[in-house]
Formats: C-alpha cells, structure tokens, sequence
C-alpha cells in the first residue's frame, strides 16, 4: 500500500508554527511570573493592611500631678482591637508654640488589655511648662494612632479650688483633659470620626465649660457634606446603684418620665463641606454643664450660647436648652459618669448617611449640694476649761490638715469630709453653717463626749432639713440640725460639798434672729446617765423678758451625795420667736453635760 | 538514484528553510518583543513595590520663626522608600531622606508663612504618595 507524503510546504509551515507555539508559551511563562510576584506582593501588603484594621486602641484619662522633680504625666492606653499592639512613637505637641517632639517608646499592649504609660519615664521634662494646652499621640508600628488633649494648670491635679461645690473630672486631677481621641473603628463609606473633649472647670461654682472638638476623616475620591442634622450629645451613664437610687426617688416623688440618658442635643445649622482626602476639625466651644440641686436631683442642662465651627465656615451658633436630671448624693462626693457623642449626617454621592460615634467619656465628681454658696462645719471651742480640741482632716489625697482648736477658735472644714477629732475633745461646738444669700443660720449642740458616745438630735420646725455626719476616729456622731434658735454655754464644772448645793450659772446666746421667751431645764431620761446624785433645778423654768440675749441664769443644784465626779446631762427646751417679716414660733431643745465635782465633807 | 540520500537531504533543507524563517521572524520583530516584555516586567515589579509602600504621616509643626514646616514620616510598609517630594500648601520641596523598614524620619521643608491649616504631600521616588490635612 502506498503511502503519500505530505508536501515539503506542509512540514515546513507546521515546524514553524510549533516553534512559534512554544516561543509563545515561554513569553506567557515570563509575564506570568512576573504578575505571581506582584499578586504575592499584593496579597502581603493586604495582610498587613488586615492587621492594621485590626489594631485598635485608645489613649484615655490623661492625669498631670505633681512629683519628684516636677510633674508626672500617666495615660491610659487601652487596647480595644483583637490583636497585640507595640507602641513605638509618642508626640507631644504643645499647642501654644506648635512645636513638637518625638519620642521613642516601647510598649505593648494585649489584646483587652488596660495600662498606665508613664510618659515621663520618656521625657522628665513634659509638661515643660504649665498653663499650656498638649496634644500627645502614640503611634503602634503600623501606624495606628490615638492622641488627647492635656491641659496642664498652674495648679496642676490638686488645685481643686474650693472643695466645697465644684465639679472635677476624676478626683483629684482638675486639670486635667479626658479625652478619647481614638479612632474608635467606627466608619463607614471610608469616614472616620476622631474625637478629642476638653474640659475644665472656669471656677465658678457647678459650671463645667467644655470644649469638644472632632476631626472628620474623608478617605473618599469624593467630598462629603456635613448635614445640619449633625448633632453633639452629652449622655449620663448611671451606674447601677444609680439607676436603683434613681428608680426609688422617681417612686417617692410620683415622677414617671426620665430623660436622664437624652442628654444635650446640639444640632449644626449649617453645612460643612470636607474635600476628598482630607481632614476637617470640627469645634464645639462653650458647651456649659450646670448642676442644680433640686430635691432629688440635679438639673444638668446647657443654658446658652454654644459655638460650632470649622476650620472653614465661621462660627454656628445655636440657642439650646436640654435638661439631664440625675440624682444627688448631698453628703458625698459622687461620680457621674458621661459620655460625648456626635451623630454625624453627612451627604456623599446623593445620598445622606447617618453614623454614630461613642466616644469620650469623662467622670465628674460633685463634692457638695451645689445649691448653696457654701457649706460647711464649725467647729467651736467655746470654752476655756481644756487645752483645745484637736483634729485632722483632709480634703486633698495625701494632704491632712491638723491642728488644735483653742479657746474661742472657730475651724471650718466642707461638709462630708471625715474628720477626726481629739480622744476627748471637751466642751465645743458643732454647728452648720449655712451661707444663704437672705442669713447665716448656726445651728448647734454641745459636745464633750468622746465622739460617738451618743448621737444627738435638735430637732425643731424649719425650713431647712439636713443631716450633717462627723465621722470620729472610732465612732460616728451624727445630729440632725434644724432650729436655728440658740445656743447654751455655761460653765462647765462646779464644785459642791455633799449635802451642799451650788449654782450654774448657764448663759442663753440667741442668734440675730430669734427672741427666746422661756427655757426649760430638766434632767433627762438618758442612758448612762450617771447615777447617785440628786439634783433639783431652781427655778426649773426661765422665763425671758423680751427675749434678751446673752441671758445668765442661775440654777440651784442640791442634794449631791457621794463624793465623786459626776457627769450630768441638762436639757434645756427653750422657745420663742424669730425676727422678721417671716417670723414664726419656734422651740429647740439642746442636751449638754453638766460635770459636778463632789467633794469630801 | 538512491531515493534515500534526497529524503534526508530534503529534510534538513526544509529544517533549515524554517530555522531560517524564524530567525527573519525573530530579528524583526525583536526589538518591539523587547519592548513589550521590558515594560511589562518593569511594570509589574514596579507596581509591586507600590503596593508594598505605606507611610503615615504622624505629627506636624510648624516653625513660623525660620518658616519651616517638620514632619514625621513613619515607614509602615514592606519595603525601604525613599521621599523625593514634599508638598505643603502647594509649595513643593524636593527632598532625598531614605526611610528604611519601621523606621521614623522627620522632614524639614520651608513654608511660605502661617496659615490655617496645612495640606501635606509626600511622594516617594516609586510614586507612592499620602496625604493628611493639619488644622
């Protein structure tokens, strides 16, 4: 059989194209090579990208205090992300000069993890100087970042000026900036919201002044428009005891709404337009907290002006008026904690969108019924028998004030602060001060038992209703104090032979306001009341004429047997009248303690 | 005639025949060959670099007494870069500072004076660029 074969034009052109295909196929190989290089290249810059998305931390509650050698600076610097994070750059950026410094720092923070950076373990020197205003950020190794706001006061954290009503951030640290300044992960359509919150208190009593301020970050090709329904909002996070104590209260005073957690709207009235790439800070100035006690609760609330602008526009202003009711804690220094939020409406490629940001908490503590001007314990040594009562207390972490009340002294010290007063502080006084704009009311009773001996009550009608606690070195003596009628002094100690009798001579001191007509003495029903002496008051009721002040009354003791030292309790009921457009009847009892030496015979 | 001998003979004339052709083939078109596979390559290395470059602008200040701007650059990335360029404002500078792996620089550029804000440029020599706006 005969084969044919196929023509020379044939091998030729199929050879040919063979080379050709494999030319082809080594080409295609090379390229592919490449493009396998630049696909592992992409795919670890996006792993690395992944990581960074993951880190996520914050750079919170930045203290100043003073310290060896100057000022220490402590912030807490909380992990939020799932991954570990190195910190490896800080800045500080004084916000006067705009300079600023780097400094290398090694820090690692786990996953959930909280800590303190001791920044001036990097730099001894920051703050250089006081009454200034630092931005301090923290960078991780990939280039995640978080920064807040440090104003650093002459006064540093302890000038807490007077601890009698004002409202701090944490205690003990007024000058101080809380701020969260995170990018806390929340974003959408490639916008961030950083958020920084300044605070200080302007001296005024219960006035916070605030200063918010927020960048928005538009990673966008397109620019954003910042809506008018942005709106800033300062919320009350009760704690639970709170929200119980608040429950209770609503209860008692038939209330049935609550609007505690609203907090203050403050919507921008104009538009903010942010180009593509870029950052805009947006300012929230004299945003005003006040804190007004009102039975049960303070009115917190934002009275006036406040002032929104950008680094663009020219300042918003808007009138608002938002009330934030939480309760009070007269007689204790209380924490609220709050939080600043901004809901951001903001418009991209026709749409509008509306995003959260929850962010900058801050703990103010209230230190005083802040309805008052002032309010205060006086303590009195009114008599001239011992040494002086001595005492210590402290209104300042690490500070105590000690000394000793002499004859005639007069210490004042802000209520709820625990005092400790001598083992056995003689006669003296204890007496409210109230400083209210109309009169200053005193309130008292004798006290010359080891304190916590015996509580004592004064009680009588009036206006005011209020619990003052002094707190002894052991015990605690607590008196309600009302009647702002009188005082008794007397002197103290008398000496009579058994049989004998003697007189006390006891001095009635009403206040400017009130006219005293009669005095009651009788000897109490009162435990530990000492046994084995007879006692008879003569005349056992004073009548006053005109209620003269000042009155000295002598009373006949009698019938004191056994020699000894005796300590007798005297209560006086006295009653009268109070002076003025308002007068009104008025009694008040008071107990104090009589010591009747009896001699030999 | 030995039928034999011609076949092989024909057989390395048609080998050579095609050798020849594509060496014509491949003389000619060598050059635009050349061309295609350099600029892809280097295209594609180049475009591999970028994606391998990230930096962070992580403070700014400015020095209104000398007119200078100083900025830290921290290298966040997975290659070594180097920036040639630096805008503020508009106003460029060029600059030459290598930033090796992790590694943080500051940059010092003249300004023109104060203003409100600043809008910051860097561009490595590879075309990576970031930006950031200081207020």
């Amino acid at each position: 059989m005969k084969t044919s074969r196929p023509a020379q034009s044939t091998v030729v052109g199929a050879m040919f194209f063979i080379i050709l295909l494999f030319f082809s196929l080594g080409i295609f190989y090379y390229l592919e090579q490449n493009y396998v290089e630049y696909g592992n290249a992409m795919q670890s810059a996006l792993q690395l990208a992944q990581e960074r998305n993951n880190q996520r931390f914050a750079l919170s509650e930045a203290y100043v205090y003073p310290a060896k050698n100057g000022f220490a600076t402590l912030f807490y610097v909380r992990n939020e992300g799932g991954v570990p994070i190195d910190l490896v750059n800080a800045y500080l950026y004084d916000e006067t000069t705009s300079s600023a410094s780097r400094y290398k720092v090694n820090i690692f923070v786990n996953p959930g993890q909280s800590l303190w950076v001791n920044l001036t373990k990097y730099n001894s020197s920051f703050p250089a100087v006081l009454n200034g205003y630092y931005n301090v950020s923290l960078w991780t190794s990939l280039g995640v970042g978080a920064s807040t706001l440090v104003v650093a006061t002459s006064n540093g954290v302890l000038s807490s000026s007077s601890p009698e009503g004002n409202v701090f951030p944490v205690p003990g640290s007024t000058s101080i900036i809380v701020g969260n300044a995170a990018s806390v992960g929340q974003s959408s359509n490639n916008l961030f919201l950083k958020w920084k919150f300044r605070f200080w208190s302007p001296g005024e009593f219960a006035v916070a002044n605030f200063t918010m301020s927020f960048l928005v970050v538009n990673n966008n090709p397109y620019p954003i428009t910042i809506y008018p329904n942005t709106s800033v909002e300062l919320d009350w996070i009760p704690t639970p005891e709170q929200l119980h104590e608040l429950a209770v209260e609503m209860s008692a005073q038939g209330q049935t709404t609550f609007s505690g957690t609203t907090g203050a709207a403050l919507p921008i009235n104009k538009t903010i337009l942010i180009p593509p790439d870029s950052v805009k800070k947006i300012n929230v100035t004299g945003y005003n907290v006040m804190f007004y006690s009102l039975n049960w609760y303070f009115s917190f609330f934002v009275p006036g002006l406040k002032n929104i602008s950008s680094s663009e526009t020219s300042s918003i202003f808007n009138q608002n008026f938002d009330q934030l009711y939480v309760p009070i804690y007269p007689f204790a220094a209380t924490n609220y904690l709050f939080a600043g939020r901004v809901l951001l409406s903001y418009f991209l490629l026709g749409k509008t969108y509306n995003m959260y940001l929850n962010n900058g908490y801050f703990n103010l503590t209230v230190y005083a019924p802040p309805s008052y001007a002032t309010l205060a314990i006086n303590i009195i040594n009114n008599n001239n028998y011992n040494n002086g009562i001595t005492y210590s207390y402290s209104t300042t972490p690490g500070v105590t004030e000690s000394g000793t009340i002499t004859s005639n002294q007069e210490l004042r010290i802000p209520i709820g602060v625990p005092i400790s007063l001598g083992a056995e502080p003689e006669i003296g006084i204890i007496r409210a001060n109230y400083n209210k704009p109309a009169a200053t009311a005193f309130y008292g009773w004798s006290l010359n038992e080891p304190l916590g001996a015996q509580p004592y009550f004064l009680s009588s009608q009036t206006s005011i209703n209020t619990t003052l606690t002094v707190y002894g070195s052991n015990n605690v003596l607590q008196a309600t104090f009302s009647s702002p009628a009188f005082y008794l002094t007397s002197n103290v100690s008398i000496t009579i032979s058994p049989g004998g009798s003697a007189v006390a001579r006891l001095a009635i001191v009403p206040n400017a306001f009130a006219l005293i007509n009669n005095v009651t003495f009788s000897v109490p029903s009162w435990p530990n009341q000492t046994a084995g002496i007879g006692l008879k008051f003569s005349p056992s009721v004073v009548s006053l004429s005109n209620g003269q002040p000042n009155t000295v009354i002598s009373v006949n003791i009698a019938k004191a047997v056994v020699p000894g030292t005796y300590k007798v309790y005297i209560e006086a009921v006295a009653s009268g009248n109070f002076i003025g457009q308002n007068a009104f009847a008025t009694s008040a009892s008071e107990i104090w303690v009589l010591y009747v030496n009896v001699i030999g015979g | 005639m030995r039928k034999g001998l011609s076949e092989i003979v024909g057989s390395l004339i048609t080998t050579m025949i095609v050798i020849s052709l594509f060496v014509v083939v491949y003389v000619t078109s060598l050059p635009a060959l050349e061309s295609f596979l350099g600029n892809a390559v280097y295209t594609t290395q180049k475009e591999a670099k970028q994606v391998q470059e990230d930096l962070v602008i992580e403070e700014f200040a400015v020095n209104l007494t000398s007119n200078s701007a100083h900025i830290w650059v921290a290298n966040v990335g997975l290659q070594p870069v180097t920036i040639t360029q630096v805008y503020v404002n508009g106003q460029g500078s060029k600059v030459n500072v290598y930033i090796g792996l992790s590694d943080t620089v500051e940059i010092t550029v003249p300004i023109s004076g104060s203003a409100p804000s600043y809008y910051v440029v860097v561009i490595t020599g590879d075309g990576y660029s970031t930006s950031v706006t200081w207020s």
